[in-house]
């Protein structure tokens, strides 16, 4: 049995119940057990970063020292926009002795930079490895072609997410492979969004977020994979207002990383939450049996 | 001819200092502007804010659009030929224009960014149908938005995106301690947060 500490992040618990559920069932065959941060904060997200350098550590910061008053050594983030923000906080206070000073008189809690902040693909590929999950496959994603899509904030800035590659990663193809699955060539795989641009410029939100569902639909993909919940939101919320943009139809399912390992395990449909989108994934379970 | 650049100078060399980034070796290959994905609706592409500075353009550069819409992404760093990180020169230019009082041309994101901290302040998490409501109604698009959610807003109770128990906000118990952590910062940045 292995044990991390979790930071679900406010998505997790409202629109990206689904990521959660389906989280917490693909760890829970892979023997893992997830610890919750107790009384966490949201991140801050882009709103900090972009109104307060030192809010933007500072929100992070607290669930870092609050997972350390815990005993935590690891905590896996698996919205892509929380590990971010939590790696950001990590990182700079690690480099900078003055900054994380800052946070800790900005937090009013020690704070000693103990916690490694890790990443659903991290956790999955590095920590518990490839073979441990394949083993675990009952239903192989045979015949399936899915669009392994990363976007921004897992792979950049390179110096903060250390991901595999910044633009060409592929960690998520290789565990999509290990499932059985075809993973398509696409050009897309870590293009932005527009992310929470939603909400202030949803015209180029729905363009940025189209191009990707377009790519993925002419790379001849059933499904786009995706590890990140606002991702889940610009790619399946808006696929009507990006037909009616472009007068071109689209109904391309897009599924949650988690979502698709927990069909391969043979989890079943309700328990992972696959209703949970839009655009149906029903043609994509039908694809398994 | 003689041209005094002094305080011109001053403003490169503040924000290469800061930013840790070498402005002044910019290639202006365009490359970040072509990757951008906001450069479309920013009034100045990325390479010419990095030009800007060079010329000392601070007035232009402080209250530009530009500035408030990196989400750093990190396309244009991932691409840049010179090997710097232009999100750390636009986080060092956003703070320069809060500190030094430029009112931003920029409305909507800085809207929505008061909007969504005051969720997390209030709160200590963001909440999602208070952040959908209040930015709305902050906007001042209300007719576009109301429009654009009819057609998904039914359909995420139907098929479970949301249910019921999403529509109040929950407060963490560790909430002050939140609010305290926005007090704090504002108290250490000058009472400029």
């Amino acid at each position: 049995m292995m044990k991390t500490g979790y930071f679900p992040g406010c998505t997790l618990h409202s629109t990206a119940k689904n990521y959660e559920s389906s989280t917490r069932e693909v760890l829970k065959a892979l023997d893992v057990q997830l610890e919750e941060i107790p009384d966490w904060n949201c991140c801050g997200s882009t709103p900090a970063h972009q109104v307060d350098h030192l809010l933007s550590l500072a929100l992070p910061a607290r669930n870092l020292a609050q997972a350390e008053k815990a005993g935590m050594k690891e905590v896996m983030a698996p919205c892509a926009a929380c590990f971010n923000h939590l790696r950001t906080a990590e990182i700079e206070c690690a480099e900078s002795p003055e900054t994380a000073q800052k946070v800790q008189q900005a937090i009013e809690m020690n704070y000693n930079n103990t916690v490694h902040v890790l990443n659903i693909l991290e956790l999955l590929v590095d920590r518990i490895g490839i073979d441990k999950v394949a083993a675990q496959v009952k239903k192989p994603l045979k015949g399936l072609k899915i669009a392994p899509y990363y976007g921004c904030m897992l792979t950049r800035p390179a110096k903060i997410t250390q991901f595999d590659h910044p633009t060409n990663p592929i960690s998520m193809d290789k565990l999509l492979t290990a499932l059985g699955a075809e993973v398509v060539a696409w050009d897309s795989k870590t293009d932005c969004c527009g992310a929470a641009y939603v909400l202030t410029r949803p015209e180029v939100v729905i363009e940025l977020s189209g191009k990707i569902v377009y790519q993925a639909k002419e790379a001849g993909a059933d499904v786009i994979a995706t590890a990140c919940p606002m991702c889940m939101s610009n790619l399946d919320l808006r696929q009507g207002a990006m037909s009616k943009a472009t007068g071109r139809k689209t109904q391309v399912p897009i599924m949650y990383i988690t979502e698709l390992i927990g069909m391969a395990f043979g989890i079943s449909n309700s328990v992972l939450g696959l209703r949970k989108h839009i655009i149906s994934t029903a043609p994509v379970t039908a694809k398994i049996s | 001819m003689k041209v005094v650049l002094k305080e011109e100078h001053s403003f490169l060399e503040e924000v290469e200092a800061r930013s840790g980034q070498k402005v002044k070796e910019c290639q202006q290959c365009s490359k970040c502007s072509g990757g951008c994905p906001f450069s479309g609706v920013m009034d100045y592409a990325p390479n010419s804010i990095l030009e800007m500075i060079v010329y000392g353009m601070k007035d232009q550069v402080l209250p530009s659009k530009s500035i408030q819409m990196c989400i750093q992404c990190g396309t244009c760093g991932a691409q840049c030929p010179s090997g710097f990180e232009l999100y750390e020169v636009m986080n060092v230019l956003r703070a320069m224009a809060k500190e030094e009082g430029y009112t931003s041309h920029e409305t909507k994101i800085p809207k929505m960014n008061k909007v969504f901290l005051g969720e997390v302040r209030n709160i200590g998490r963001m909440h999602e149908v208070g952040l959908m409501v209040k930015n709305m109604l902050t906007q001042g698009e209300l007719v576009r938005d109301v429009a654009a959610l009819i057609p998904i807003g039914p359909p995420m109770f139907l098929k479970g995106i949301m249910s019921i128990g999403d529509i109040l906000p929950h407060k963490i118990h560790g909430q002050a301690a939140v609010a305290k952590i926005f007090d704090n910062v504002q108290k250490m940045q000058g009472g400029k947060s």
